[in-house]
């Protein structure tokens, strides 16, 4: 009986799936609450980038691709950001035991994000998110335009390109 | 002016916000911490034990306990003494004896070697039951006639309308065995509830020794020399560090409930020979004091 | 059956809300399923499956309308993949709620998760890779009466796999209060100074029906019965500071008498302490952390072991580590008394100098160690064990004799070219296997390399990586000797990607040299992600933040398919 019940439900959430590539109207970042690095408690529904689109990026410092990501966007992210305006929040997901070395890390490795700190994974849960590393694009109106998993080299190629779209008001997929 | 109303606003506001929070959050304040002080951590238990022994006596019949109150000095107990052989003789199984050496008659002296068959509750049930003459016998201590006490001549009639009437409301299955490695008696019951009860229900578990030669005064020459008897015979002397009045139910009990106990007695140090020993065990009602069911089990080595 | 209606009324309203916004409210979600076909290898110790095949799988609906959400989990577990519990085995709704904010208040009836501050008191959390769930079922209320301040309170039973936790008394109720202030925001004159402190508290407290329990002295045969407290509370402080680029951070937990079956019924009371402090500053990041953990497992029912149930966590204080042979040795928190300390340093080479090249290069260096505590042993019972007594007494600044576990590790990343990157790491591990639970066994030394080269050829990637681990301990079990890794990753346009590994136990001396080898390919489109593995897999121990699972050996297919709406 429960096996029925499971197969028709997933039937009908991968008809959903299917639907959600054609006709999502786009979801808004949720109130949870969150910390920044320097302790301010911050709502995600306020993250804000004044009126422009935004990035929100899923990590972890036991994370390597993430790692890989975060890296290799901080070498072209002052470009990026005289070139767009783009900001990036980095959501850190490092539980008690890693969180510690959130702040030597990021700046140690000399990043310019703005690093969150989303300690018993509130966000990451509100927003779908299975594994880092997870990228968020929302644009100008606080709706989630774009979203992707994974990281293999040059998929921060990808992303500034989808971000210029997003900045004209181009629809990405 | 018009600023200091603000600010005095604004902080009542806020004022308000956290009292409001704090309402919320206080009655989850019953946050408590028990502290267990050092002598009840592990608290002793007087005769419980979670140790077992294989149950053998589990035959399924309502028995009758008389219980003899008597004394060395007693001159007229022989009589009853053998009136109570006489009854096993006729009920059997049946019939559960137990000899209660109690009052002044009992007392020991040092011309006899200061024997003392007394315990500590048959001093208080020979008072509680009214056995100040002797003998005396109880029978299921139900009272007859508006007393407890029943004179060894109406024994046998008293019996035999007690197993007429008497309900069989439950089974009392025993196991017993002594160990050697403590110096105990390991007990271990079954009560099994053939109907339903409406009252709490006590245990009482004792050890009665037969077969103790000692000096018993007498009058009549029918039982043995008079005015003593050098060589009497003691049986189902009731000896010390019983158990009394364990709780075994406290409420009502459904029909079919199996209550497992478990007991250690230290024995007795005036004991002369464990193998003579046997096991009595009696549930009474917790208010009436009236015995439900008995059951004996002869001590295995 | 009422819950069959309701799960598919509620599937039914989000799919048609989530195309048309019904209401305004919107709809997301993921999804996740692990499939394992794995057959029977005595070489590697892979037990039968009879089932052939077993799969785990979830999906999250959230609905969220404004200030008001709810949402819910639907988990099977048919049948639980190996190494998941036997009991998570099912399917069922697993997790729902509905939450609302207005004002200062946030309300949320039904399941959920949280930590009070570094959760060393209480901590309700999800790792799925490990089947751990201790999800709460009660009420949440999150208080934030002004800027800076934020006042927690909660109160329910833990999730037990699929028990209905509110139909027995098993259960402990657990209710918790937690204040958070910001010094900076509720001291007008202090909130511009560049020194910001924040200070919290906690109270946390258990229901736990009384057990009866009893204990023998051999000698006498007297029985005595352990009086178990029914309410067990705890208390934490904690302190969290930030000068320029210094910062601190340090808690202090209490927890009142709790014998239990993981500290042998003892009263003693638990405590634990945590400081971490660092020093940030561009290109060079600092961090050292020491803790103490005294009798600290505090779970909602006294007689459970194992992962279930717990109410706080203890981090363990040694690296996460994701090269499979680092991690061959794991550490986990030994819950009933460690100490252990660690260092980081983090230190970026500029690019363009001697030694940092042309890119700049990234220096790792990681320190830590593991020590049992001082245990001063009480009198013993009647019994002659340490039930009912007070078990030990610690001295606070005393350490223990034993070593649980010691590594150092140095870890560089750097940019060799434009399409080169390397990234080397070095350990020396020293490990007591008393962190598996097995005690006086020979320790294992041993000394790990990694080497990871990724290339990049436009759209395209290929990944080499090299893992040896050097070890002289052979006798057996988990000490076999040297192993050595080598892995192969091909990722094309960012879409497909390709892996081939083999993990050879080439210096094994008690048993057979066996290969691990793996193939894997998946596929990643936007959200979506597949992965189809065959191959070997070793039997081990997958650790996530301090807690682990142990993972048997199996041999076959698996298969994963994930996805977020």
């Amino acid at each position: 009986m429960k096996r029925i019940i499971f197969a028709l439900l997933a039937i009908v959430l991968s008809c959903g799936v299917l639907s959600a590539q054609e006709n999502k109207s786009g979801a808004n970042l949720p109130t949870v609450s969150v910390k920044t690095l320097d302790g301010k408690t911050i709502k995600a529904s306020e993250f804000s980038n004044d009126g422009k689109p935004f990035v929100v990026c899923f990590w972890a410092t036991w994370c390597k691709p993430c790692m890989m990501e975060l890296n290799a966007m901080a070498e072209l992210y002052e470009n990026w950001q005289k070139e767009t305006g783009i900001k990036i929040y980095a959501v850190s997901i490092d539980d008690a035991r890693t969180c510690p070395k959130v702040k030597p890390l990021v700046s140690a490795s000399g990043w310019t994000y703005d690093v969150i700190l989303d300690q018993n994974s509130e966000l990451k849960r509100a927003l779908g998110v299975n594994n880092p590393p997870h990228t968020f694009l929302v644009n100008g109106k606080g709706e989630i335009v774009w979203q992707h998993v994974g990281y293999a080299p040059g998929d921060e190629d990808n992303l500034i390109e989808v971000f210029k779209k997003v900045v004209k008001g181009e629809d990405v997929k | 002016m018009v600023i200091d109303k603000w600010l005095i606003s604004k902080t009542k506001k806020k004022m308000k916000k956290i009292i409001y929070s704090l309402l919320f959050i206080l009655p989850l304040f019953w946050v408590s911490c028990d502290k267990i002080e050092d002598d009840e951590k592990l608290v002793y238990l007087k005769g419980i034990t979670t140790e077992t022994t294989p149950i053998t006596e589990t035959n399924s019949i309502q028995r009758v306990l008389l219980e003899d109150y008597t004394g060395w000095k007693c001159v007229n107990c022989p009589r009853a003494a053998a009136k109570a052989t006489e009854l096993i003789g006729t009920y059997g199984e049946q019939l559960v004896v137990m000899a209660v050496h109690s009052t002044a008659f009992a007392s020991p002296l040092a011309s006899n070697n200061n024997v003392d068959f007394r315990t500590e509750y048959g001093e208080k049930w020979a008072v509680d039951f009214g056995c100040s003459s002797l003998p005396a016998g109880l029978i299921n201590r139900t009272k007859v006639g508006g007393a407890y006490t029943i004179g060894d001549a109406n024994w046998d009639t008293q019996i035999q309308s007690t197993i007429s009437t008497k309900e069989h409301l439950m089974d009392i299955n025993l196991g017993a065995v002594y160990k050697e490695s403590y110096n105990k008696i390991l007990v271990s019951t079954e009560n099994v509830f053939l109907k339903d009860v409406s009252y709490s229900t006590q245990i009482n578990v004792v050890v009665l020794e037969s077969g103790i030669v000692g000096v018993q005064l007498n009058s009549n020459t029918d039982y043995g020399t008079t005015p003593k008897i050098e060589d009497y015979v003691f049986n189902h002397v009731l000896r010390k560090n019983g158990l009394i009045g364990y709780p075994l139910s406290d409420s009502a009990v459904s029909k079919g409930t199996t209550v497992s106990t478990n007991y250690l007695i230290d024995v007795d140090t005036d004991i002369q020979d464990i193998s003579k020993c046997t096991v009595v065990v009696f549930v009474t009602n917790s208010s009436t004091g009236e015995v439900i069911q008995v059951n004996q089990i002869h001590l295995s080595e | 059956m009422k819950k069959i209606i309701l799960i598919i009324s509620f599937v039914a309203f989000s799919i048609n809300s989530y195309s048309q916004g019904l209401f305004g409210g919107k709809v997301t979600g993921n999804f996740q399923m692990d499939v394992q076909a794995s057959r029977e290898d005595s070489v590697i110790g892979a037990e039968k499956v009879n089932e052939k095949m077993l799969m785990n799988a979830f999906t999250n609906i959230l609905y969220t309308n404004g200030d008001f959400s709810a949402g819910m989990r639907f988990e099977a577990y048919l049948n639980p993949i190996l190494g998941f519990d036997s009991q998570y085995k099912g399917a069922g709704l697993a997790y729902r709620f509905a939450s609302y904010k207005k004002d200062f208040l946030e309300i949320t009836a039904g399941n959920y998760y949280e930590q009070f501050g570094n959760g060393l008191i209480f901590r309700s959390y999800e790792e799925k890779n490990l089947g751990l769930d201790n999800a709460m079922d009660g009420l949440k209320v999150i208080a934030r009466p002004m800027e800076g301040v934020a006042i927690k309170g909660i109160i329910g039973k833990q999730r037990y796999y699929w028990e209905d936790v509110w139909a027995s008394d098993d259960f402990g109720l657990v209710r918790g209060i937690d204040g958070e202030v910001s010094l900076n925001s509720v001291i007008k004159s202090f909130s511009s100074s560049p020194l910001q402190v924040t200070l919290g508290g906690s109270f946390v407290s258990v229901y736990d029906k009384a057990d009866t329990r009893f204990i023998i002295d051999q000698q006498t045969g007297n029985n005595y019965k352990l009086t178990t407290p029914e309410n067990i509370g705890s208390g934490a402080a904690r302190i969290q500071m930030s000068y320029n680029a210094w910062n601190l951070n340090a808690e202090y937990a209490r927890k009142g008498q709790d014998p239990n079956a993981v500290n042998g019924y003892i009263f003693h009371e638990g405590e634990a302490a945590y400081v971490s402090a660092g020093y940030s500053a561009k290109g060079l990041g600092i961090n050292v952390a020491a803790k103490r953990i005294d009798n600290m497992s505090y779970k909602s029912r006294r007689s459970e072991t194992g992962n279930m149930l717990n109410i706080n966590y203890l981090p363990a204080l040694t690296r996460q580590h994701a090269y499979s042979l680092f991690a061959m040795y794991p550490y986990a928190t030994q819950v009933n008394g460690e100490m252990g300390i660690q260092a980081d340093i983090m230190y970026k080479l500029k690019k363009k100098t001697f030694l940092g090249g042309e890119y700049g290069t990234d220096l790792k260096l990681n320190y830590s160690r593991a020590m049992s505590i001082d245990k001063q042993l009480v009198a013993t019972n009647p019994a002659g064990s340490y039930e009912g007594t007070n078990g030990y007494t610690s001295s606070f600044f005393k350490v223990g004799d034993d070593i649980y576990f010691e590594e150092i590790n140095l870890e560089i990343s750097k940019k060799i070219s434009h399409d080169f990157k390397l990234n080397f790491m070095y350990s020396y591990q020293t490990f007591n296997p008393i962190a598996i639970g097995h005690e006086g066994e020979e320790f294992v030394y041993a000394n790990v390399f990694a080497a990871d080269v990724t290339q990049k050829m436009n759209k395209n990637s290929l990944r080499y990586e090299l893992q040896l681990l050097l070890t002289e301990q052979n006798y057996g079990e988990w000490a076999t000797g040297n192993w050595i890794q080598g892995t192969l990753e091909y990722n094309l346009g960012g879409r497909w990607f390709a892996a081939a590994s083999d993990q050879w136990n080439y210096g094994n001396e008690t048993g057979e040299k066996t290969h691990y080898y793996n193939f894997s390919i998946g596929y990643t489109k936007g959200t979506n992600r597949i992965q189809i593995s065959y191959g070997k897999q070793r039997e081990g121990i997958i650790c996530i933040g301090g807690v682990c699972r142990m993972v048997p050996a199996s041999n076959g297919l698996f298969a994963t398919i994930t996805s977020s709406f």
